[in-house]
């Protein structure tokens, strides 16, 4: 029965020059790098926009959107529920999360006088209780997620892209032209772009910062738990440890694209995922995350405000 | 009826006393200067009133409300606006967003329900947008409204600060030195503009240094020294203040 | 005066966040290069003790005398993954070990008593040696069994030999482990024997003629499966068209995967642990790579149907036991199993059952619980029966058995055919 499939579908490499080969591999590599890569900007916009608010790295955002997302993963395996569904609770769980972080890693320690890194001692605390929890309640094994919905492929050419792989990239790029118009246009995004330049200054013009803070870290958060299911989607499993390693990732594009710049967040963190691919691809895969990190601190030589950021605000 | 009124206001940095028993008054539509040498308290009393550094003790009301101790945002909301000694925009944001922003409080739209673009919001956004271009063109900014805040010339900042300001439709201004680094015609086009700002009713609290500026727009001058007031009056009776003359000369000497 | 305003203006112009950005970009790398630096490895799961009430019924030493009608009292140490994202491996261990204890305590009443001491590593390095130091000179067990990881051996195989303590190792398939030195043991047979009766008995089916390999680069005993993998290849005549890596608690093959995908192999040689290589699976037929895929022992498990689902139809993989050989002793033990646990065993559960029967007998055989008389007893093992085929060792205390070759159909392995 493996016999048929053995020789089925082996697309004759013959009819393809060696040159039109060569190039319809590098893009198939760009598009997996673009599909890991936009799962990473999503994860990077929320430690950017709560860069933004409170000039602080909420190390437990990793934790907060994979425990997010596993909670959904539950309700598709264990109760049935559909995909979209597990969209929303794991924005919910996730935001609600974010919600209790706000409330008790971030505002006790707000104006109070306390060293300038303390929320992120606080932030790290969370993180812990939330891994301990998550090993408690899910166990650290990976658990499969449902990709059957988006089975199959497209073929563009010589170049075949899993359904999977477009889902995600479309989600996540729709995602973020939504929340970059959003955050341009609204007032409440006008409102939070003005607290991340300067929140003393918001207040004094009448914004209620405190609760553009609530907002922006749940937001945050919200669109972690959104990134936690493309990324069940994109690998098939999820695990709680991936909060910790592509939560490392996400840092690496807050900085690569310029601290608290949410565009820059968006084009770091694709540009973070192609350049890994690649290097896999064209150089060592035992490199892989050396590849990324060297490449970020080159990036820090040549512009210390990262790629996006301007200079003031770096 | 006067619009605010400092009533004994004291305020501490540690053991250093930056405003010491500090009273007085702005009657509704008055122009009030406040002067002082470097470091009397000017900025302070400023950040006192404006809820950035509440009073350590003593009150002020402001419209017939206590307002001490209130969130800055709230006081914002009750009609006082203010602009920095020490220009604070939102430089990476334009020129019209700066002023757009100004009328936070001065719209419907709840935080929460700015998310969405309901017609009402349409509606909403496009009116603050015409009151925006309003102010800018008052301030004579209109032409820059789309460039980044942070790329105007600095006398161009300190009169969209005051646009900003006045974009929260505020009953008392507060201006911390607004001439400050403006050459001569500048001064002169700026003191106009206040000027023309008594047609709404504006009341303002004005600190300068510049004291042809100051004194010829203020119908009121509170002089400060070490944190305490010290004389209070007419311009001309300040200036004759032998108090201000001796503190004023007495910093001038220092300062040679 | 209104010059000195202007410049004092100019210096505390603006509030800078630029000192946070910097630090914040250097504790990134420091934090970066950490990770990369020790590849990514173990989970931060912490090093804890499940079950130790089974090892705190006996408050005997080894080194008492043993008298003829007293039962031999033999407190024995476990070292396994039970946390972390291997756990399944040290979970279906201790499972077939407190079965085999169970019915073992139940047979020699009177003669032999048998405590275990479980010790958790979460598959790090660090928390095994910390576990077997403890057991030897805090428990002083007689023996211990496992560790579950070939790397974790490889750490802790010379501790125990240099305590002169009998280390038994039941899941270690890495060519090596033996020669760590004369106190080492195991019954896991070596990858050597194991992967190339797989990768032969495919090869008499489909008669392949190119091969790729993909396996995890910075694992012991993945490497060490990569490397059987090709020797074995290369002794087939087959054509390596590509050889790729990646690294523990990767998540993301697709760059490999695509360049594998695009050499069009025969067959695809997967070396990996259960977590990486149900992954590796998935993608690979969701990219639509068609080539027959061969995993390493680190297949033998059912979570490997848990996250591969459908996409694992077809694997083909070695083991010393499958739970459907029509066998009597096979099957009581399935039965066993299945009844206490309400799932069938797998390799890890049969290996550890048939490592604490081998235990057992050497004690008896020894007649006392002394870690030297031990030692003896197990290395003259000979032609043992147990639910992983029949066991003996040679001079150099290597397993010698045969492996069943097994491959993936309708969510569990059965007999290649
Ligand atoms: N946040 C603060 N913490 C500690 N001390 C402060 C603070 N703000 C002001 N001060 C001190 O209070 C005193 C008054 O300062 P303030 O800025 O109010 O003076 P000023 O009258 O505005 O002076 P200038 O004309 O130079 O602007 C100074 O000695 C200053 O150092
Ligand atoms: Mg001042």
């Amino acid at each position: 029965m493996r016999k048929d499939c053995l020789r089925f579908a082996k697309y004759d490499s013959d009819t393809h020059g060696g040159r039109g080969r060569i190039a319809a591999m590098f893009w198939q590599q760009v598009i997996n790098g673009l599909t890991v890569g936009s799962t990473y900007s999503l994860i990077a916009v929320g430690y950017t926009l709560i860069f933004g608010v409170l000039g602080m790295i909420n190390m437990a955002h990793g934790q907060i959107f994979i425990f997010g997302a596993i909670t959904a993963l539950l309700t598709m395996t264990e109760l049935g529920w559909p995909l979209w569904l597990a969209f929303i609770i794991s924005v919910v769980v996730s935001s609600i999360l974010g919600w209790i972080l706000e409330l008790t890693a971030f505002k006790p320690l707000r104006k109070k006088d306390v060293p300038h890194l303390a929320p992120l001692i606080s932030t790290i605390g969370f993180a812990t209780v939330l891994d301990d929890l998550m090993i408690k309640l899910f166990g650290a094994d990976s658990r499969a997620f449902p990709t059957e919905p988006f089975g199959g492929r497209v073929t563009f050419g010589p170049v075949q892209i899993r359904v999977v792989d477009f889902v995600i990239l479309g989600v996540a790029l729709l995602l973020m032209i939504v929340l970059h118009l959003w955050i341009e246009r609204t007032k409440l995004g006008k409102a939070i772009r003005a607290t991340s330049e300067n929140i003393d200054t918001a207040e004094i013009l009448g914004i209620p910062t405190d609760r553009v803070i609530v907002f922006t870290v749940v937001l945050a958060s919200g669109l972690g738990g959104i990134a936690g299911i493309l990324l069940g989607l994109a690998y098939g499993a999820l695990m709680p440890s991936m909060g910790l390693t592509l939560g490392f990732k996400g840092l690496a594009v807050l900085v690569l694209g310029g601290l608290g710049n949410v565009p820059g967040a968006m084009l770091g963190g694709l540009i973070l995922g192609v350049v890994e691919v690649l290097s896999v691809a064209y150089g060592q895969s035992t490199y892989r995350d050396a590849v990324a990190f060297l490449m970020i601190m080159i990036i820090f030589f040549i512009r210390p405000q990262g790629l996006f950021g301007s200079q003031e605000k770096a | 009826m006067d619009i605010l009124r400092v009533e004994h206001v004291t305020r501490k940095f540690g053991g250093l006393i930056a405003l010491d028993d500090v009273s007085f008054s702005i009657e509704k539509g008055e122009i009030v200067g406040l002067i002082g040498p470097n470091g009397a308290g000017k900025t302070t009393l400023f950040n006192a009133i404006t809820g950035v550094f509440p009073p350590t003790s003593g009150s002020i009301v402001f419209s017939g409300m206590a307002i001490d101790h209130l969130p800055a945002h709230r006081i914002t909301a009750l009609g006082l606006a203010r602009t920095f000694q020490n220009i604070r925009l939102f430089k990476e944001l334009s020129v019209l967003e700066n002023v757009m922003i100004g009328r936070h409080t001065r719209t419907k739209s709840g935080t929460f329900r700015g998310m969405f673009k309901t017609p009402f919001e349409r509606r909403e956004e496009e009116e603050t947008r015409a009151r925006a271009y309003d102010l800018l063109a008052r301030v004579g900014l209109k032409k820059r409204a789309q460039d980044t805040a942070g790329s105007l010339p600095y006398g161009e900042q300190r009169r969209l600060e005051i646009a900003r300001a006045l974009a929260t439709e505020p009953k008392l201004l507060l201006l911390d030195e607004p001439a400050a680094g403006m050459n001569e015609s500048e001064t002169h086009s700026l003191q106009d503009l206040l000027v023309s700002f008594r047609e709404w009713g504006l009341s303002m609290l004005v600190v300068e240094h510049d004291m042809g500026f100051v004194m010829s727009l203020s119908d009121r001058i509170v002089c400060l020294n070490f944190g305490a007031k010290i004389a209070e009056g007419t311009p001309e009776e300040v200036q004759a203040h032998p108090l201000v003359i001796e503190a004023y000369l007495g910093r001038e000497e220092e300062a040679v | 005066m209104m010059k000195r305003q202007a410049t004092e203006k100019f210096v505390n112009n603006n509030k800078t966040k630029r000192p946070f950005a910097l630090w914040a970009g250097m504790m990134f790398l420091v934090f970066a290069l950490a990770l990369t630096g020790c590849g990514g490895g173990g989970t931060s799961a912490p090093a804890n003790t499940p079950d130790q009430s089974a090892g705190t019924d006996t408050g005997t030493t080894q080194d008492e005398g043993q008298t003829a009608g007293q039962p031999i009292e033999a407190k024995i140490g476990a070292v396994f993954i039970l946390s972390g994202s291997a756990a399944a491996y040290g979970e279906a261990q201790r499972n077939g070990l407190e079965l085999a204890k169970e019915e073992l305590n139940a047979a020699n009443e009177g003669k032999l008593h048998l405590s275990i001491v479980y010790e958790d590593t979460g598959g790090k390095k660090e928390s095994a040696i910390n576990a077997v130091n403890k057991l030897i000179n805090e428990d002083q067990v007689v023996s211990i069994i496992g560790p579950t990881l070939s790397s974790e051996m490889f750490a802790v195989g010379p501790v125990a030999n240099e305590a002169e303590t009998p280390i038994f190792g039941i899941s270690n398939t890495v060519e090596g482990i033996n020669d760590i030195g004369p106190y080492v043991f195991r019954n896991s047979l070596p990858e050597s024997i194991a992967v190339p009766t797989a990768m032969k008995v495919a090869y008499e089916k489909y008669h392949f003629k190119t091969a790729a390999l993909i396996y995890t680069n910075n694992d012991d005993f993945s490497v060490s499966g990569y490397e059987t993998m090709k020797k074995t290849a290369k002794d087939l005549g087959l054509d390596i068209l590509t050889e790729q890596s990646f690294a523990l608690n990767d998540v993301d093959f697709s760059a490999q995967l695509t360049k594998i995908k695009e050499k069009n192999p025969d067959v695809l040689l997967v070396s990996a642990l259960y977590k990486e290589g149900s992954l590796v699976v998935k993608s690979a037929r969701e990219m639509g790579i068609d080539a027959v895929i061969i995993g390493g022992n680190g297949f033998n498990n059912p979570k490997v149907f848990e996250i591969a689902g459908d996409t694992a139809e077809g694997l083909i993989v070695a083991t010393p036991f499958s739970p459907e050989k029509q066998d009597p002793k096979v099957q009581a033990f399935v039965q066993a199993y299945e009844a206490k646990y309400g799932k069938k065993p797998d390799q890890f559960a049969a290996q550890a059952y048939d490592g604490l029967y081998i235990m057992a007998e050497s004690l008896l055989k020894a007649g006392a619980a002394d870690r030297q008389k031990l030692r003896d007893a197990l290395a003259s093992l000979k032609d043992f029966e147990g639910v992983s085929g029949k066991l003996s060792f040679d001079e150099n205390r290597n397993p010698i058995g045969e492996a069943v070759v097994v491959v993936a159909k309708d969510g569990k392995y059965v007999p290649f055919e």
